[in-house]
């Protein structure tokens, strides 16, 4: 066995090995806890959104806590200020002639950042998380100041009790590389998750399995990972028929979407892709791949148009339809 | 170091599924083409049916030309290795592997391509006995059916062809022409018995009798019928004075109305019968005219005469008289228009003549 064959393999079992812990603290949810996982050693950030009581917060705990990575959690309100965020500067003693100030940093320095109803908070202090996001870096007072790596934020929200709530503005809703929705577990699943939460909390037994380097050597290997001219161009395919202006539009997003997805979706799309195929002990890209991940990837990047959205269209009914058309030219 | 992958198992794979593929475009194409041929065979053979007789050198011109271009776009969809790899994909549910693993071969030596053309080897051992079950031929069943108009098309191509008419005039058609037939070679057409049309001909006139020549009436008719009685006797005198020597009494061209360009030259005055028939196509021309035009100078026209069975046989005659073989000759030549004449009279002095 050559020396490259032994990192696949040891990469895709390691990841198996957290999929399987995950799954065992976070119960009836396999799907979304492989997507998390995906977008975590891809990168990106992940927004969560379902209702109260899902396990949101479960979930990124135990991320953290598995990765042996520094966790930090801001729960939004309105009066929520973006210094609450960032962190500001104290004056360390009490003479105004002398004072001395220092940058106390705020939970946004760590490495694993959940933001809790993001939309509670006002357009401002979620601007405040633009520059954290995207550049990995606090700039207060003129000066800059570095976040951990890795950096990721999970945020999650609601979607009911959407009054006095300030939804995410695109731009922001751009820099999440996936939205993924957490469901009700199935029925046979509630047992399980009554007999392991019911006394304690199960992220308290969690030992870390995978160190940050670690994290580093996978996200490497998962670089690695082939993407064939044909799958390439699938992907860019699939992009341009969300997007209505474009001449391989499909006729549904002509007709329901009024913008499609970025050209940072297609980044996305692709990191993603590369980490699904290394889970499953590939290291080429499949259109599976592709086909899988674009719902997740894209369903927060496509707006639909006013009178779509009053005919009870969502994004992921319209994705739907424009994935299957490509999955069939593509996978047959 | 990596060792370089052996990609031999990948390429043999690939190159059976290649050939696969092409063989099952050339037979797609074969079928392609029997439906074509076979389409537009059916449609020569209704033309052949119901318009006008088919030349065989048509169709076989047009089935090599349909059997050439499938055989020239069978050659030319012979698949690529890419797109070998594409299709074992799709129909092996290969997820991309046989496609990233051909783009993958010119850098063995990287990791990941390695580690890609490695698995790609693997999956080819397995499925390299599967080829020809996961890779289908077409059914037989569509082929066989390819072959039911190119059936019903021999069957047409293989009945006698409708005969065409174009050549005769109307009212004529080709069952009355019982001893006419066409040469080949120039064209004309041929008496074979010229005495058994003389002898119908005289049949008709013994029947239908030709009114006497009213030439004091119509002085510039040519006064070429005597007076016809309907026998047999008559039409030879008709002939006979047709022939007669200059001078005489019923001198074809002799009419107070000729100018000199419309003297009537004599049959034998001919050399060959090609000049004899050249010479009684301008006579024919001057008879026409003459027949449908005004006399006594007053320019009226009087087409009385123009189509009536007289006029008629008098052209018939004409045509029978420098028809007349030469000696030594058993068979004479007559043109298209001749022939037509001849049985337009002979067709006319049976129909009621408006």
């Amino acid at each position: 066995m050559t020396e490259s064959t032994q990192n696949f393999e040891q990469a895709a079992t390691d990841l198996a090995m957290l999929e399987t812990q995950l799954n065992a603290v976070i119960i009836g949810q396999q799907a979304l806890v492989r997507d998390l996982l995906i977008a975590i050693f891809a990168g990106g950030h992940v927004l969560l959104e379902g209702l109260p009581g899902l396990g949101k917060t479960h979930l990124a705990k135990a991320i953290a806590a598995l990765l042996d990575l520094t966790a930090g959690r801001v729960q939004c309100t309105p009066d929520l200020l973006p210094a609450d965020i960032t962190g500001s500067e104290v004056m360390l003693n009490n003479s105004l002639a002398t004072a001395e100030f220092e940058f106390r940093k705020g939970p946004v320095f760590a490495n694993l950042v959940l933001i809790d109803e993001i939309n509670r908070a006002t357009p401002r202090t979620q601007a405040a998380l633009l520059e954290a996001m995207q550049e990995r870096q606090v700039t207060y007072n003129g000066a800059q100041h570095a976040l951990p790596d890795p950096f990721w934020v999970i945020a999650t929200q609601n979607p009911i009790e959407l009054e006095g709530t300030f939804p995410l503005p695109e731009a922001q809703l751009d820099r999440f590389m996936v939205k993924l929705q957490v469901n009700y577990p199935a029925a046979e699943s509630l047992g399980d998750i009554l007999d392991a939460t019911l006394d304690r909390e199960p992220t308290d037994d969690l030992q870390a399995v995978c160190s940050i380097e670690r994290i580093a050597q996978i996200q490497a290997t998962a670089q690695q990972v082939k993407l064939a001219k044909e799958v390439r161009d699938g992907a860019i395919e699939l992009v341009l028929a969300t997007q209505p202006d474009s001449a391989s539009a499909s006729d549904t997003a002509r007709e329901h979407i009024r913008y499609g997805a970025s050209p940072r979706a297609l980044q996305s799309l692709v990191r993603a892709a590369r980490v699904r195929a290394l889970i499953d002990g590939r290291a080429h890209i499949a259109y599976e791949d592709i086909a899988h991940l674009a719902p997740p990837v894209l369903r927060h990047r496509v707006l639909l148009r006013t009178e779509s959205e009053l005919d009870g269209n969502t994004p992921d009914s319209i994705l739907d339809q424009i994935i299957a058309t490509w999955s069939e030219a593509h996978i047959g | 170091m990596n060792a370089i992958p052996d990609t031999e198992t990948l390429r043999r794979f690939l190159t059976l599924v290649a050939r696969r593929l092409w063989f099952i475009e050339w037979l797609e194409s074969g079928r392609d083409g029997l439906w074509l041929s076979g389409t537009v065979l059916l449609l020569l053979g209704v033309v052949h049916v119901i318009l006008t007789p088919v030349p065989v050198l048509l169709i076989a011109l047009m089935v090599a030309g349909i059997l050439m271009g499938v055989l020239t776009r069978g050659l030319r969809r012979r698949p690529s290795l890419s797109q070998a790899a594409s299709q074992a994909d799709r129909r092996f549910t290969g997820q991309a592997l046989m496609t990233t693993a051909v783009e993958c071969m010119p850098h063995a030596k990287d990791r990941a391509a390695g580690i890609v053309l490695e698995q790609a080897a693997q999956a080819a051992s397995r499925w390299q006995s599967n080829i020809q079950l996961t890779i289908r031929a077409p059914t037989r069943r569509a082929s066989m059916i390819a072959l039911v108009p190119l059936f019903v098309a021999v069957v047409l191509l293989s009945r006698p062809g409708a005969s065409g008419s174009d050549e005769l005039p109307d009212g004529v058609s080709p069952g009355e022409q019982p001893v006419i037939e066409a040469s080949e070679q120039t064209g004309d057409i041929v008496l074979d018995d010229v005495a058994t049309l003389r002898r119908e001909l005289a049949d008709d006139l013994r029947a239908n009798p030709v009114p006497p020549r009213q030439s004091q009436d119509k002085p510039s008719l040519v006064p070429v019928v005597g007076d016809a009685s309907g026998t047999e006797e008559t039409v030879e005198v008709l002939l006979t004075v047709r022939d007669s020597p200059p001078g005489s009494s019923a001198r074809a061209g002799d009419d107070p109305g000729d100018t000199a360009g419309d003297a009537l030259p004599r049959p034998a005055d001919a050399d060959t019968g090609i000049d004899a028939a050249a010479q009684l196509e301008r006579r024919e021309a001057i008879l026409l005219h003459r027949t449908g035009t005004a006399i006594s100078g007053t320019g009226e026209t009087d087409n009385s005469f123009a189509d009536s069975a007289s006029s008629i046989a008098y052209v018939a005659v004409d045509v029978l008289a420098a028809a007349a073989p030469e000696s030594g000759r058993d068979r004479t030549t007559l043109t298209r228009a001749q022939a037509a004449y001849a049985a337009r009279y002979l067709k006319a002095t049976g129909d009621t003549h408006d």
